[in-house]
């Protein structure tokens, strides 16, 4: 965990006592002038981007002009912020702060907008919803209804703050401990003994320890934002449910960093497949969404595809059952989850390494 | 009641129950608290206590 980390989740704490010290919506308009400062301290660029494409976006969610050209509005809004969160990625000296996360929440808002679904929000409302420190860093990639629906019901109780420090302590174990100390000197020893055995093989036992890592940090980050959403008064989406115990690779991706998951279902899965009416092509462009997201290159690219093909052979396992006993069948079904997860490096490696790039 | 202090007292009673959060507390904030600071982070602090 970084200073940086550490400071807006002290900063979060600020910003969590004058959400229950102020009541009300003012309390989380506090936290919004608390971000503002938090984000601004650190890394000004930040700050300046995510003001600057939240102004824009509601302004232009607002305008009469705008409201009669959904499709042209979103269309230039969603690839002007892709554009600046890519840019973003190849400034490398610049130290970044949550454009990942408030990238797609903009998506979000402007999709449903042009939709119908949701009215173009008052400005407060909106800066209040992006400028919520517990979510900036890591997600969970909120909803704004959602929200909206927790701000309006919000009541900072004893218990909820009880229970979102407890969530806030968890998570701190589970990132610091488990995942930075624990997972990481046994990675370090496996690697150590097993530097005589073949490239695949240590590729492979590394991504065995790699996806251990993310789930710990992941799922530690994400249970701090909540547990700090939580001592406010506001429930946020979970991010992980347990997707270790997932009976199949489209259930493990339900259960794994499940606002992404669901991000990439409602905007790039759902309309590529009714657009298309192929839902294997709408399924590789939400891989691919979800693999750039991470990183724009090569390596993702294949991510996506050995991802597309292990979920599209689960369908097809579901249709065309193998002739096994249920309940062996149902064990080798848990078992490839992890297997088909842990050979995504070893084998985009191999063929990356095979093709000489 | 927290959902740690919820899932003792389903399966202890509840003075059992509060000594093992209160340690389940305190191992957890000493483990966080030894692995988040690293020694280079703070020097001069662990010079001070005879580090």
């Amino acid at each position: 965990m970084t200073i940086a980390a550490l400071f807006l989740f002290c900063s979060s704490l600020i910003g969590v006592a004058a959400t229950i010290l102020i009541k009300g919506n003012r309390g989380l308009d506090a936290m919004a002038i608390i971000t503002l400062i938090a984000i601004t301290l650190l890394s000004p660029i930040s700050a300046g981007w995510l003001l600057g494409s939240s102004t824009i976006v509601v302004i232009a969610m607002r305008n009469s002009w705008a409201a009669h050209h959904r499709g042209a509005t979103i269309s230039t809004l969603a690839i002007a912020l892709i554009a600046i969160l890519f840019i973003s990625r190849e400034l490398d000296t610049v130290l970044w702060i949550g454009g990942a996360y408030f990238t797609l929440r903009h998506i979000h808002v402007l999709s449903e907008w042009w939709m119908g679904k949701i009215p173009a929000p008052l400005p407060i409302d909106y800066l209040r919803y992006q400028f919520f420190l517990p979510a900036i860093m890591a997600g969970p990639i909120h909803r704004m209804p959602h929200f909206e629906r927790q701000c309006r019901r919000r009541r900072a109780t004893a218990l909820q703050f009880f229970s979102g420090a407890e969530r806030v302590l968890i998570g701190f174990f589970s990132t610091v401990v488990l995942a930075s100390w624990a997972v990481r000197r046994i990675a370090t020893g496996t690697n150590t003994l097993l530097a005589e055995q073949p490239e695949f093989i240590r590729h492979w036992v590394e991504s065995v320890f790699e996806w251990l890592h993310i789930y710990f940090s992941f799922s530690g980050f994400s249970a701090i934002a909540i547990g700090l959403a939580l001592m406010c008064g506001l429930v946020l989406e979970e991010n992980f449910r347990r997707p270790w115990a997932a009976n199949n690779l489209i259930d493990f991706w339900s259960r794994w960093h499940m606002t992404l998951s669901n991000w990439c279902r409602d905007y790039v899965f759902r309309p590529v497949s009714a657009a298309s009416r192929n839902a294997l092509l709408g399924l590789v462009a939400a891989m691919l969404a979800m693999g750039f997201w991470h990183q724009a290159n090569l390596y993702y690219l294949l991510w996506a595809f050995w991802q597309s093909l292990g979920i599209a052979l689960t369908h097809m396992l579901r249709k065309y059952p193998l002739p096994l006993p249920e309940s062996l069948a149902r064990l080798l079904s848990w078992l490839s989850v992890p297997l088909w997860l842990s050979l995504t490096k070893p084998m985009v490696l191999f063929i990356l390494n095979g093709a000489g790039l | 009641m927290t959902p740690l202090f919820r899932a003792f007292t389903r399966y202890f009673p509840d003075w059992l129950s509060v000594l093992m959060l209160s340690g389940v507390y305190a191992a957890m904030l000493v483990l966080i608290i030894t692995l988040l600071i690293p020694p280079h982070t703070f020097g001069i602090i662990y010079l001070d206590i005879g580090r």
